[in-house]
């Protein structure tokens, strides 16, 4: 992972002095879980889980970032039942100054931001054929205002 | 101590010849080559230190496994999130250690500034030189450098128990020449065989340090490199007397006795908010901790104490994403990502309907206000013009002022002149009367009849 996991150790600090963003314990330090919760909608009234699965070129690849149960999966158009979140920062956008913070600040956003009730278009035949890693699913972004 | 097996240095070895793999010069093509370190198996919380197996000249250093004193946030790379390691700035101003901006222009985001994404031209690889030149990335200056090869930095070898600090620059030296837990090739003969095991400087002598001895207590076979951790962690024989009990416990169960030990004298748990009381855990747990104090609110007091720290972090985190922002501004570069990037999603998906709202009223007001000016420039203009004709009649004034000294003069010269003939006309009359007088006495035999006549004319003069 190159000096990736030292630089993840820094980034689960930052997590620290958060109150709606919150890390979840993990042994497995290439796996990490951050509840979130969203203020201020009362689509998302519920605390939500993303994981990331950080692999070994991080930082200059994106981690695997997605929305996992036992809770819910937020409903939001860029976001599918299966949990992938079609946001171009974790896949073409990707800047290695990003980090699992700003990731999970861009994903809080975009849900604090959204009054759109319903799943993306074709969630259903996306989700049979999806494969398990987002990353290796190919997005289409074509929406700037959500 | 971990130099025990030799399972244990094998490891070590292989995952220190990875480590200078991932030394700042090294090219990166290189790190993704080497074979994936599993996580479970090396820990990066854990390094073990710093050992050398070649050539000392050759003994690249993996600047990213050291531990800083301080790490001021804005010399932090942003990629690695350290303080840089031969900066390189872009053409946008943003700067980067070498290895960090080069391994982004590999990856899928190409040849974009990390922060900013602005376009960066560079040229590959000229092949007559095989210097990389880059036009839009380049050296940063040289007091960056300075100033972070100047932090204070932790020994490498702080697990095994140096407590070297020093400046970054000196790491090097201070681990070739002089840290006594950086580890060399044992290079004493055994049995006709070379050593060969990882050693500690310290025990670097004339003699082996793995031969095996006996230990002084029990007898047991230990080296001189295990000996102190056999005293402390195994020897049933090596005992120490309690202070409190008068008993002997060996060292390795020494520190779980004291724990428990009813004699031993100890502090109050409150000494740390101010009790001073001492004495045994005896007498501790049955009389002193009803009365103390000072345990009775410790409670409270670590209450405080917890919320202050959270404040105290959230402060400082605070802080820091205030200067980026302040920082990013006066760069004039509030849009670009880092940061930045959280600032434009929010404005993005939070406040497109209050930015509309805010332009419709900006034109409803500048309507007004145009309105408004026009309103006042029609004003100006007339008082200009009242302005001029007050000038036209002003100069008027002045020049009948001047008229009227004139005037004035050419009035007092006639009024001069008038008293003066005034004045000659009296002296003529003078002259006159004299002369009649003179007349009279002459022709005082004039007869009677001519005298009323003259008298008339006399009558006459006095009236002139």
């Amino acid at each position: 992972m190159g000096f990736g996991s030292n630089r993840i150790l820094k980034e689960l600090k930052q997590f620290q002095a958060s109150d709606s963003l919150q890390l979840i314990p993990s042994d497995d330090i290439s796996v990490q879980y951050v509840d979130m919760k969203v203020g201020n909608n009362p689509l998302y009234p519920e605390t939500y889980r993303l994981r990331f699965i950080i692999e070994d070129d991080y930082p200059f690849a994106p981690p695997q970032v997605q929305f996992v149960g036992p809770n819910k999966i937020p409903i939001h158009p860029h976001i599918y039942s299966n949990g992938h979140i079609c946001l171009n920062i974790l896949y073409d956008g990707w800047s290695p100054a990003n980090s699992l913070r700003t990731v999970s600040l861009s994903v809080q956003s975009m849900l604090s931001g959204n009054t759109d009730g319903s799943r993306p278009e074709g969630d259903h035949q996306y989700c049979k054929s999806a494969p398990k890693n987002p990353l290796h699913s190919k997005w289409v972004f074509d929406d700037d205002s959500i | 101590m971990d130099s025990n097996t030799d399972m244990v240095d094998d490891s070590l070895v292989a995952q220190s010849l990875e480590d200078v793999h991932l030394t700042a010069s090294d090219s990166p093509q290189e790190r993704r080559g080497s074979s994936p370190r599993s996580v479970e198996s090396t820990p990066p919380s854990t390094p073990n230190g710093y050992d050398i197996t070649k050539e000392l000249e050759d003994v690249p250093i993996d600047l990213r496994a050291l531990v800083y004193i301080s790490m001021p946030e804005h010399l932090n790379c942003p990629v690695c999130q350290l303080p840089f390691i031969n900066p390189y700035t872009t053409i946008c101003g943003h700067t980067f250690c070498k290895t960090c901006i080069m391994e982004t222009i590999k990856s899928p985001l190409g040849s974009k500034c990390p922060l900013d994404r602005i376009e960066l031209n560079y040229n590959d690889e000229r092949p007559d030189s095989g210097e990389t030149t880059f036009n839009d990335i380049f050296p940063a200056p040289i007091i960056l450098s300075n100033i972070t090869d100047d932090l204070q930095v932790r020994c490498l070898n702080e697990p095994r128990g140096c407590t070297w600090v020093g400046p970054r620059w000196q790491i090097k030296q201070h681990l070739v020449n002089n840290c006594e837990h950086t580890r060399f090739e044992c290079d004493h003969e055994i049995d006709n065989k070379v050593c060969g095991k990882l050693t500690e400087r310290r025990f670097l002598g004339f003699e082996c340090p793995h031969q095996p001895l006996a230990c002084d207590k029990c007898g047991e076979e230990v080296t001189l490199v295990t000996k102190d951790h056999h005293l402390m962690n195994e020897c049933t024989k090596n005992l120490r007397k309690c202070l409190g009990c008068n008993l002997e416990f060996p060292e390795k169960v020494y520190e779980s006795h004291e724990k428990y030990c009813e004699k031993i004298y100890i502090k109050c748990p409150g000494s740390q908010y101010g009790c001073e009381w001492r004495g045994s855990r005896e007498v501790l747990h049955e009389i002193h901790t009803s009365e103390c104090v000072f345990l009775k609110l410790s409670n409270y007091f670590e209450k405080q104490e917890t919320k202050y720290t959270d404040l105290a972090d959230e402060n400082r985190m605070l802080r820091s994403q205030l200067s980026t922002i302040l920082d990013s501004i006066t760069q004039g570069k509030l849009t670009n990502l880092g940061y930045s990037l959280q600032l434009e999603e929010i404005m993005d998906n939070q406040s497109v309907e209050p930015f509309k709202l805010f332009d419709n009223l900006q034109e409803k007001d500048f309507i007004q206000l145009l309105m408004e000016f026009e309103v006042l420039k029609t004003d100006v203009n007339r008082l200009r013009s009242l302005v001029s004709e007050r000038d036209l009649d002003k100069q008027l004034v002045t020049v009948l002022a001047n008229d009227n000294v004139q005037i004035k003069d050419e009035l007092d010269n006639h009024t001069v002149a008038l008293t003066s003939i005034k004045q000659q006309i009296q002296f003529m009359l003078m002259d006159r009367r004299r002369l009649r007088s003179k007349f009279n006495s002459t022709e005082s035999v004039i007869p009677s009849e001519q005298d009323s006549s003259s008298s008339t004319s006399n009558r006459f003069t006095n009236k002139l």
